[in-house]
């Protein structure tokens, strides 16, 4: 069965194992090998607060001391492409402001109907990442008045450095329901696998397995894995830790069920 | 209902790299997640310095491992050169420069790092000893120490090692 390793959303929204203990305990690896995480919280606003820009720099008011950089994410314009040649109106583009942190590397984006915060390496652990949560869904209700979380959503990109060009993943990474074997004797080329899954009405998960050709290297493997659920939220940072922390354990077990002994070395720090 | 623009190996290969959101993959044809993906390319090459963090030490890991797995260095004095550089990495928060790494007749593993007129040197060996050399190349000023094992850093070493530390450029 496909989804062995993911939970659905409990009356309590905390997932219990069988002996009544509460979810799973996360190791803290002195090398972790996140390249990247990102926690999106989707949220819906009241209609008047849609049209007012001026959260952005209330937002920043509350958040300037732990992240003094404040700058508009860069977007690209977009036009409907007409027939004859000639383009269209401009299609209306949800502006994204983006807030650095001081010291770490740490950001938060944020628009009118979503806060992302992404957090890039060294990967300080989940603990940490919960704390940022709290700390940025504290400040965003100071702004914004979200009416309700409309989704949750994140996204793990972990990479692996070839240790030399022949190198397969099944070095690294064990077969499961979401790693196939297949793609694990893959040499370097043409090594992909997307896997896509909708548990039920609200969760969905995705693992893709991938290689990163950089010239003068031989390259990485990426094993990226997210977890959405798009459901209502009490907008409350209780329920959205919870929550989080429910789709957090689930990347674990996915993750905790692929990683091979010598990928459990890389991240202990022992020589491979 | 959202569609896919592009085939779902196109839309993965584009975004494996560094990516900064997190629904890659399931609505490009609306504005929005269009307007974000811009952001992901933005963000990758802010993520530079991100992947030297994490690409480099594999490296060095590996550097060790083969040392010790061709017999130029012992299990042991292999597994102390990584402690030591992840003890050296930790105090700079994981932005300290991966020293270029070299191993010796007698077992024992060499660092050094290079920035402008600063030459720092940590010799590993494989009596469990760690000694730290530092010149600086216009001064002549020089400074020696040693690495405990299973002590803090000390106040002169993390100022030795703040030299190296990474930075965006």
């Amino acid at each position: 069965m496909l989804q062995t390793a993911v939970s659905k959303r409990t009356e309590t929204g905390t997932e219990m194992q069988e002996d009544g203990e509460p979810t799973v305990k996360h190791p803290s690896y002195p090398y972790p090998v996140i390249q990247e995480a990102i926690i999106e919280i989707g949220f819906s606003l009241p209609p008047e607060q849609l049209v007012d820009p001026q959260f952005f720099g209330n937002f920043f008011v509350e958040v300037k001391d732990e992240f003094p950089n404040l700058q508009p994410a860069p977007i690209q314009p977009m036009f409907n492409i007409q027939f004859g040649g000639t383009p269209g109106a401009p299609i209306p583009v949800a502006t994204v402001m983006r807030y650095q942190h001081k010291s770490s590397p740490i950001l938060l984006q944020l628009s009118n109907s979503r806060i992302v915060i992404n957090v890039l390496p060294l990967y300080p652990g989940w603990e940490t990442v919960l704390s940022k949560i709290e700390y940025a869904w504290v400040r965003l209700v100071k702004v914004l008045s979200p009416e309700v979380v409309t989704r949750i959503a994140l996204r793990y990109i972990n990479r692996i450095e070839r240790k030399d060009p022949g190198e397969t993943l099944s070095r690294w990474l064990n077969p499961t329901d979401y790693v196939p074997k297949g793609v694990l004797s893959s040499e370097s080329g043409f090594l992909l696998s997307q896997i896509r899954s909708r548990i039920d009405d609200v969760n969905r998960i995705g693992v893709v397995l991938s290689e990163d050709l950089q010239p003068g290297s031989f390259g990485a493997f990426i094993f990226d894995i997210e977890r959405i659920a798009e459901q209502a939220v009490e907008p409350t940072t209780v329920s959205i830790t919870n929550e989080a922390t429910r789709l957090h354990d689930d990347i674990w077990s996915v993750f905790k069920e692929a990683k091979s002994e010598r990928l459990e070395n890389l991240l202990k720090g022992v020589p491979v | 209902m959202r569609q896919p623009s592009r085939s779902g190996i196109e839309a993965a290969q584009a975004h494996v790299p560094k990516v900064s959101t997190v629904e890659p993959y399931y609505d490009f044809s609306t504005s929005h997640t269009a307007a974000l993906s811009a952001i992901r390319n933005e963000l990758s090459a802010a993520n530079i310095l991100g992947l030297r963090m994490l690409s480099r030490p594999q490296q060095l890991n590996y550097y060790l491992g083969t040392a010790r797995d061709l017999g130029e260095i012992s299990p042991h004095t292999a597994q102390f050169a990584l402690s030591a550089w992840i003890k050296l990495s930790a105090e700079l928060r994981g932005l300290l420069q991966v020293p270029d790494a070299a191993t010796g007749s007698e077992g024992e593993v060499l660092y050094s790092w290079d920035r402008n007129e600063h030459h720092l040197e940590l010799e590993i060996f494989a009596n469990d000893k760690a000694e730290f050399f530092y010149l600086n190349r216009v001064s002549n000023e020089t400074w020696e120490d040693e690495l405990q094992p299973t002590t803090p850093i000390s106040e002169p070493i993390a100022e030795k090692i703040a030299l190296f530390k990474l930075t965006d450029d």
